[in-house]
């Protein structure tokens, strides 16, 4: 039934202007359908199927559709990409939540690394990690937040320096998604002695070698994702900086821009399938209008959010990097995606929808939204000072 | 079903040409000096946007009419353009040649009603002493509208100043002149009005950010301190979003997406939350917000009027309700 209704609805409203597009599309899904019957993957619902789902199967798809070129269309095709635009990109996004898939298994290499790589890594950084980030070889953490460093990133105090041609680097990194079973972390440390934003340095730091302790630090909603680390005289090879030392600041801010834009495509179908599962399993006889218009508000903030990410694919497939929409858009759907999961909590608790526990669950997850990734506090920060021109 | 084509530099220019309109001529109250705004809109071909042309119309698309709507909306000068274009719609969709000319060229200032089938018109929030013909379309909910034209001095009473004062006097469907139906008429008005709303809420934006920059209070700009950036990049993030949909929404209508007109009324539902927006700049910008030194009142009010129209906010809510409600549509 899922199967069926998922595929009608968005043959209605796809990423909005491919809808010529309908030749890429279908070799997309087949691609993907292809490999998720080779590998067993069955599609899921979104509801209770986030980024802990069958993790060991959504392995070996990604892994599959890496070798086969369908794991990041927009890449060059020397890296294992197909050169194609990020529209194309958007449209295999949706592609893969059509299956259940809520985002890459690698999901901070695909979403961080690789593009701080493809737009400030050397050809050998490139060469060397691009292909084994899309073929699941290698996994990647990111080491950003400190204890004392979170939305006031640029205080952090990890350092590192060279000793013998190789880098040592000392501290200790908090909220590290997929920590524990990383093969690498793209780091930031102090490398010079300029203050705040100055003498910070990107390193691509192996995990597993003496000096790197891991905690896994358990979530509200049970999942272990994140972690602390800590480095002790952790080595790195010297030519493991990305861009030039001491330029780490800018590298990272262009990352997790791209992080917003992109990433936060696949979120957001998530959140719109979210909605229409909600809307398909609800008995709405009785529900009441208060419910009724919250859900509407929650058709309309999936709709909004489609039509000005695609403007915003538009804008970055012109090669701009664009203004603060990004930043917006990430506002409006972790909010939105908060108010649908009380939602589906209250009308399954009054019993007019199932899955009590899933969407208590999905109420827990929605929480870390509007904390990573740029607190929501900081984006409106960010809104007001760039794209308003508000003092700071 | 082909998008209709889009071209940037094209629609950039049309805006920066409504602006020197709107922002050279813009009347602060209905009076004669609208009269010359109606007549410029007319020359400069801006009311008969998205009428075909062997139909006495511009040409172009309702997404053009609607950023045109947008930029009246940043002038505060909705109250004109909206129903104008909206009236020369009417008559269009109608078949009236003859009031559709007239309407397109800015020579007969008209009004707008919808009548919402239970005997209360809804008239559009215009300047209505101007207006020498008003249009009711019958609305026979949600698609079958059929215009009425009527001349003002003769069938309409105005009663006061402000628009919920209007009434209709005696059985409006005896003075039908021309029927016909008009069968996007209410999703085409949402559209506008929402783009209109857009408009004001981006306009009161851009005043309060520059109110906020300038006032000093506790020895720093009051722009600086968080809880205002909060407020006003909240309405940033509401224009961003809802006027993209409301975009899409107007491309849907203009490629006869046969799901154009629930895009519209969900388009015009958001819209009508950023009409409400434009408290939190009236907020920043303090006490001087709330009289009329300054014009905050000016968009204030028309966004909230627009709210309410072609339908009251709770009637559109109540009426997008079973189709978002229902899967597989």
């Amino acid at each position: 039934m899922w199967a069926i209704f998922y595929i009608g609805y968005y043959a209605h409203v796809p990423v909005l202007k491919t809808v010529d597009d309908h030749s890429f599309r279908a070799e997309a899904r087949a691609a993907l359908e292809t490999a998720a019957t080779e590998v067993g993957w069955v599609a899921s619902a979104a509801l209770g199927a986030g980024d802990g789902y069958d993790r060991p199967r959504r392995r070996q798809l990604d892994r599959l559709l890496g070798q086969r070129g369908w794991a990041a269309v927009a890449w060059p095709a020397q890296y294992g990409g197909r050169g194609e635009p990020l529209r194309r990109h958007a449209i295999v996004a949706e592609e893969f939540s059509r299956l259940g898939v809520a985002t890459p298994y690698n999901r901070v290499a695909m979403g961080i690394v690789a593009p701080a790589l493809l737009h400030h890594g050397s050809s050998e950084q490139k060469a060397r990690h691009l292909p084994a980030m899309l073929t699941c070889d290698e996994i990647w953490c990111q080491g950003f937040s400190e204890p004392d460093a979170g939305s006031d990133l640029a205080s952090l105090r990890t350092s590192a320096h060279v000793d013998n041609g190789e880098w040592r680097v000392n501290g200790q990194k908090v909220w590290t998604t997929l920590g524990a079973e990383a093969d690498y972390c793209f780091l930031l440390a102090r490398t010079g002695d300029g203050a705040k934003h100055r003498g910070i340095s990107a390193l691509l730091v192996p995990m597993h070698q003496p000096g790197v302790l891991i905690r896994p630090i358990k979530q509200i909603n049970g999942e272990e994702d994140f972690c602390e680390v800590w480095f002790e005289d952790a080595r790195a090879p010297q030519d493991a900086v990305v861009g030039e030392v001491n330029s780490g600041w800018a590298v990272t801010m262009s990352a997790l821009s791209y992080e917003r834009s992109l990433h936060l495509l696949q979120r957001q179908f998530r959140f719109r399938k979210l909605v229409d599962e909600l809307r398909a399993a609800t008995d709405w006889t009785s529900a009441g209008a208060a419910a009724e218009d919250l859900l509407v508000d929650s058709e309309i903030a999936g709709l909004a959010l489609a039509y000005a990410m695609d403007d915003q694919i538009d804008t970055l497939d012109r090669g701009d990097a664009g203004g603060v929409e990004a930043n917006a858009s990430k506002v409006l759907w972790s909010e939105s995606y908060r108010r649908v999961a009380e939602l589906g909590a209250d009308l399954s608790a009054a019993g007019y929808t199932p899955s009590p526990a899933e969407w208590v669950n999905e109420c827990y997850s929605s929480l870390a939204t509007s904390i990573y990734a740029g607190t929501n506090e900081i984006q409106r920060n960010i809104i007001a000072e760039r794209g308003l021109g508000l003092p700071r | 079903m082909t998008p209709p084509d889009r071209d940037p530099e094209m629609e950039q220019a049309l805006a920066e040409s409504a602006h020197a309109l709107f922002g050279g001529t813009k009347p602060s109250q209905p009076d004669q000096g609208a009269r010359d705004v109606f007549r410029a809109l007319g020359n400069a071909g801006f009311i008969g946007l998205g009428i075909a042309e062997d139909a006495g119309g511009s040409g172009g698309s309702a997404r053009l009419a609607g950023l045109v709507a947008e930029v009246a909306g940043a002038h505060a000068a909705a109250i004109v353009y909206v129903p104008q274009l909206l009236a020369a719609h009417a008559a269009a969709g109608a078949g009236d040649r003859e009031h559709t000319e007239s309407l397109v060229a800015g020579t007969v200032p008209a009004a707008i009603f919808f009548d919402d089938g239970a005997g209360n018109a809804l008239p559009s929030p215009t300047a209505l002493d101007d207006a020498e013909k008003v249009f009711v379309q019958h609305n026979r909910y949600p698609r079958r509208l059929a215009p009425s034209v009527l001349s003002r001095r003769d069938d309409v009473t105005w009663l006061g100043p402000d628009w919920h004062d209007l009434r209709l006097e005696g059985d409006t469907a005896s003075a039908v002149e021309a029927a016909a139906e008009w069968r996007d008429g209410l999703a085409l008005s949402h559209g506008i009005s929402a783009m209109a709303i857009i408009g004001l809420a981006q306009g009161l934006l851009d005043r309060t950010t520059v109110h906020v920059n300038a006032r000093v209070q506790f020895g720093a700009p009051i722009g600086s301190f968080q809880a205002i950036k909060h407020a006003l990049a909240d309405v940033y993030i509401d224009i961003l979003h809802t006027r993209a949909l409301v975009l899409g929404a107007l491309d849907a209508l203009d490629r006869d997406d046969p799901d154009a007109a629930h895009l519209l009324s969900l388009a015009k539902v958001a819209a009508d939350g950023t009409a409400e927006r434009p408290r939190r700049c009236l907020q920043a910008m303090g006490g001087i917000g709330f009289t009329w030194e300054s014009d905050v009142h000016r968009y204030l009010k028309q966004a909230l009027r627009l709210r309410q129209w072609p339908l009251p906010h709770l009637t559109l809510r109540a009426s997008v309700r079973p189709t978002s409600l229902t899967a597989n549509r």
